[in-house]
């Protein structure tokens, strides 16, 4: 009895992309967001959620004429063969450097919290295996995963939602402390921390089910995720006054440090736990949209051929940048702004062409079919 | 009986004489070989068997004494009467010889007269020994495949109810039954479970094991994909889902395909008590089954990395504990962990009133001395006592091991990593739980993937009127299994 290979249904792609978002920057995005706009940063984190919603509706309305194609179709259609792959292969590229990201800065906040002695290698050599593990498999098998762990979220919510009865709600008040200016500008550094619904780009056509029901899915995650960003943004500006919020990188976790329950103390150490959880998904999300991509250009059947050689790449990769914080800092904003031009711009670019010329797209796919 | 007369001589001796020697020649070495010749109707006959299979006493008491009774009728009419199929050639009138037949010739006929008298020698119908529960039925499978269709048949009086026979191994020539709800059964499910079986080809089938190894999806795996049962009532459930259950001669065990994760951790006695004292005990079976891996792995992980999250009023106590222990905390545990399965493993070989004696040995002196000699620390003897109790509480046997297995490697995880190691140790687990699929369905449904309305019968278990419909893992062919069973409410 075979089960259908490639599909996954609406419902679970919302997880599927709820788990890519939430990722390692859960932990310092209120402290990332505070230093470009103070308190009232969270409203930048409103307006990314909105920008990104206007996004998702662009690549549902460029892949929706044809279910059956991805975006790394698209660019074969409109690049040519050679120069399309050579971009795919590019996206490759990114995806691979936004999962180094992710191993480095996994590493380095587990280093930072849990072990400061164990040598750093092991930790990401550890984190890239099992990521390996699970992306070298069918993708509703990721996603069976995906949907197993969001409850774990509630575990976050539930730690964070402690913390509201020793708020002091005066310290967000009033609004509007920021300029308008600061508040848009700061916009783009909460856009990186939601990063991650581009995995649309790529799962579409695995994804059951007409249009409205996807874009519906995947709108759902962009605004729950948008939420609980706010929620936990908020309840740390409230929690920490001002000047305090300044000087701590990961405010998530001091908060969480500072509760004593009877039966356990050091909730931060809990928090940390099911938080590798929500990093590790990503990871492996990052890691199959990469070798799926790989495995286009190389006209591989299927990805996990391919899957290795990127979970190597990755390793290896995390190794280099990790010797000192401002190499970390620098390869973070480098990768933070190639995701502009990689996840907005050029799919905004493709958007257009998809929308002004739609009969190459639909020759590619005739082609495509016919192969078949 | 039946009656399949065919006038096939194959490459079979003819003759009466020809037969007597070439049987003569086959199994003259065997001692418990009879060779019975009398005259009937003044004609030499003859009956062939073995005495340690066949029923010599039931060929004396039947068939003589009709012989007798009718003795103006040719033997020839009367044996046809009790005769089953020809054999074809000469593999088939020795395999009917072996599984226990009565093969007669009379002389100046062609035909062989196959009689089966089998000598059934069974034993009582008791209560599986590692299947009890409370209330309920309290009969088990036997090693007579016979027995235990009759059990099946018994409780479930359907007519779709469906046994087919094949056999397997080409020298044990084990029977075995393919047993499953025609009009419930996935068309698929059950072609993909015949096209495996299809594929074994070996000379021996000793117990379910064999076939179990030979058709499941994933053998590298730690986790049981086939449940082991020894219980009619389970089966009968299994089946009444649309699932197939295999059953074979000699073994009282029932192979059911395909199962779920959370088929394992349920019993029958969940279903015969009220249906909130069963979902408290589902919910205790999966608690236990967390506690059973995690737990030697937290003690390791919290003495050796984080001491921190220990409340402040446990730190003295933990600390006077452990203090003084000469080893880290993994050699602790493992040492534990290994006498506890030692144990175990003496306890299950040995006679019962022995076994009581090792129970003691292990569990006080064992348990008492290495604490007094300052070998393991008091609260590692609590943490092993604890883990082995709800290791044992899963109602299947084969998850209880794996259950056991599975938490050496989060041991020394945790021993390397603290709570980081425990974490990935568990996403290892959790991972093979969602790759892995048996015969197309997921191992580990209804939750990955999920499936809401599946979960009234895992980890809760709904009143009963509640599940109006069978779980979809196996894909049953009819969905719906009741409807207003509680209409009387309306009147």
């Amino acid at each position: 009895m075979k089960a259908q290979e490639k599909t996954i249904t609406p419902a679970q792609s919302f997880f599927f992309i709820l788990q890519t978002q939430i990722g390692v920057s859960v932990l310092s995005l209120p402290y990332v967001v505070y230093v470009g706009a103070g308190t009232d940063s969270w409203l930048s984190i409103l307006l990314a959620g909105f920008a990104i919603q206007l996004f998702i509706l662009c690549f549902v309305l460029m892949l929706r004429a044809h279910p059956e194609l991805n975006f790394y179709d698209v660019l074969l259609a409109y690049c040519g063969k050679r120069f399309g792959s050579a971009i795919i292969f590019v996206y490759v590229l990114y995806f691979s450097f936004v999962g180094i990201l992710l191993v480095v800065l996994f590493v380095r906040m587990i280093n930072r919290w849990v072990l400061p002695l164990t040598p750093t290698w092991i930790i990401g050599f550890m984190l890239v295996i099992a990521a390996l593990y699970l992306a070298r498999e069918q993708i509703r098998i990721l996603a069976r995963f995906n949907v197993f762990v969001t409850p774990l979220l509630f575990v976050l919510l539930f730690l964070i939602t402690y913390a509201i009865q020793y708020v002091n709600p005066l310290y967000v008040l009033p609004l509007f402390q920021a300029s308008w200016a600061d508040i848009f500008a700061t916009t783009k550094d909460a856009t990186t921390a939601m990063l991650g619904f581009e995995i649309i780009l790529v799962l579409y056509p695995f994804i059951t089910g007409d249009a409205r029901k996807k874009l519906t899915a995947f709108s759902l995650a962009n605004f729950v995720l948008t939420l609980f960003y706010v929620y936990v943004t908020i309840v740390c500006y409230m929690f920490f006054s001002p000047v305090e919020l300044t000087l701590i990188p990961e405010p998530v976790l001091y908060i969480l440090k500072s509760f004593s329950f009877q039966i356990i103390e050091r909730t931060d150490l809990l928090f940390l736990s099911i938080w590798i959880v929500c990093a590790f998904t990503s990871l492996v999300n990052y890691l199959y949209i990469a070798s799926a991509g790989l495995a286009k250009t190389l006209k591989k059947r299927h990805h996990k051929t391919v899957v290795t050689w990127i979970a190597g790449l990755i390793y290896v990769g995390s190794l280099f940048p990790i010797d000192s914080e401002e190499r970390v800092i620098q390869f973070s904003s480098y990768v933070t702004n190639s995701s502009f031009l990689f996840v907005f711009a050029i799919p905004l670019l493709f958007f257009v062409l998809v929308m002004t010329s739609p009969s190459k797209l639909q020759k590619f796919a005739l082609e495509k079919e016919e192969r078949n | 009986m039946i009656v399949l007369f065919a006038q096939c001589r194959g490459n079979l001796p003819v003759s009466y004489e020809e037969r007597q020697s070439y049987l003569r020649d086959c199994f003259d070495r065997n001692a418990d070989f009879v060779q019975r010749e009398t005259i009937l109707y003044g004609l030499p006959v003859t009956f062939y068997f073995f005495n340690t299979l066949a029923a010599e006493t039931q060929l004396e008491e039947q068939i003589f004494r009709l012989f007798q009774e009718n003795e103006s009728v040719h033997p020839s009419t009367l044996l046809h009467d009790y005769s089953r199929r020809q054999p074809q050639n000469q593999a088939q009138l020795k395999s009917m010889l072996v599984s226990g037949n009565i093969v007669a010739t009379i002389s100046g006929d062609e035909n062989w007269y196959v009689l089966s008298l089998e000598n059934t020698i069974a034993r009582p119908i008791s209560e599986p020994d590692s299947e009890r529960i409370i209330r309920g039925a309290h009969d088990g499978f036997i090693e007579k495949l016979d027995t235990n269709i009759h059990l099946l048949r018994y409780r479930l009086k359907d007519p779709s109810l469906t046994v087919e026979y094949i056999e397997l191994g080409s020298r044990t020539n084990t029977r075995v039954a393919i047993v499953y709800i025609q009009d419930l059964v996935n068309d698929t499910l059950l072609t993909e479970v015949k096209r495996r079986l299809a594929y074994i080809d070996t000379d021996m089938i000793i117990s379910p094991g064999y076939i179990e190894e030979f058709i499941e999806d994933n053998t590298m795996s730690f986790f049981p994909q086939l449940l082991n049962t020894e219980r009619p009532d389970r089966v009968e459930g299994n089946i009444m889902e649309g699932r197939i259950a295999l059953l074979c001669e000699g073994t009282p065990t029932a192979l059911i395909a395909p199962a779920t994760f959370f088929s394992f951790y349920q019993s029958p006695d969940d279903y015969n008590s009220r249906w909130i004292p069963a979902t408290f005990i589902r919910l205790l079976r999966l608690f236990s089954f967390l506690i059973a891996i995690t737990l030697p792995a937290f003690y390791i992980s919290v003495i050796g990395f984080h001491l921190e999250v220990i409340p402040n009023d446990l730190i003295w106590p933990v600390k006077y504990a452990v203090e003084g222990i000469p080893y880290p905390p993994l050699i602790e545990a493992l040492i534990m962990e290994v006498t506890i399965e030692l144990i175990r493993e003496a306890g299950i070989r040995l006679p019962s009133p022995i076994s009581q004696t090792i129970g003691i040995v292990g569990g006080l002196v064992i348990g008492d001395a290495v604490v007094q000699a300052g070998l393991i620390s008091n609260l590692m003897i609590v943490v092993v006592a604890i883990t082995a109790i709800s290791s044992f509480i899963v109602p299947s046997n084969e998850m209880s091991t794996t259950v056991r297995l599975l938490r050496f490697p989060l041991m020394v995880l945790a021993a390397t990593f603290g709570f980081v190691g425990i974490v990935f140790g568990l996403i290892f687990i959790l991972i093979n739980l969602c790759k892995l699929e048996t015969l197309g369905v997921p191992y580990f449904a209804p939750f990955a993937p999920l499936r809401l309305t599946d979960w009234k019968d895992t980890f809760v278990r709904f009143p009963l009127w509640t599940m109006s419909r069978r779980p979809a893992d196996a894909k049953p062919k009819l969905i719906v299994r009741l409807r207003d069973t509680r209409g009387w409410k309306q009147e």
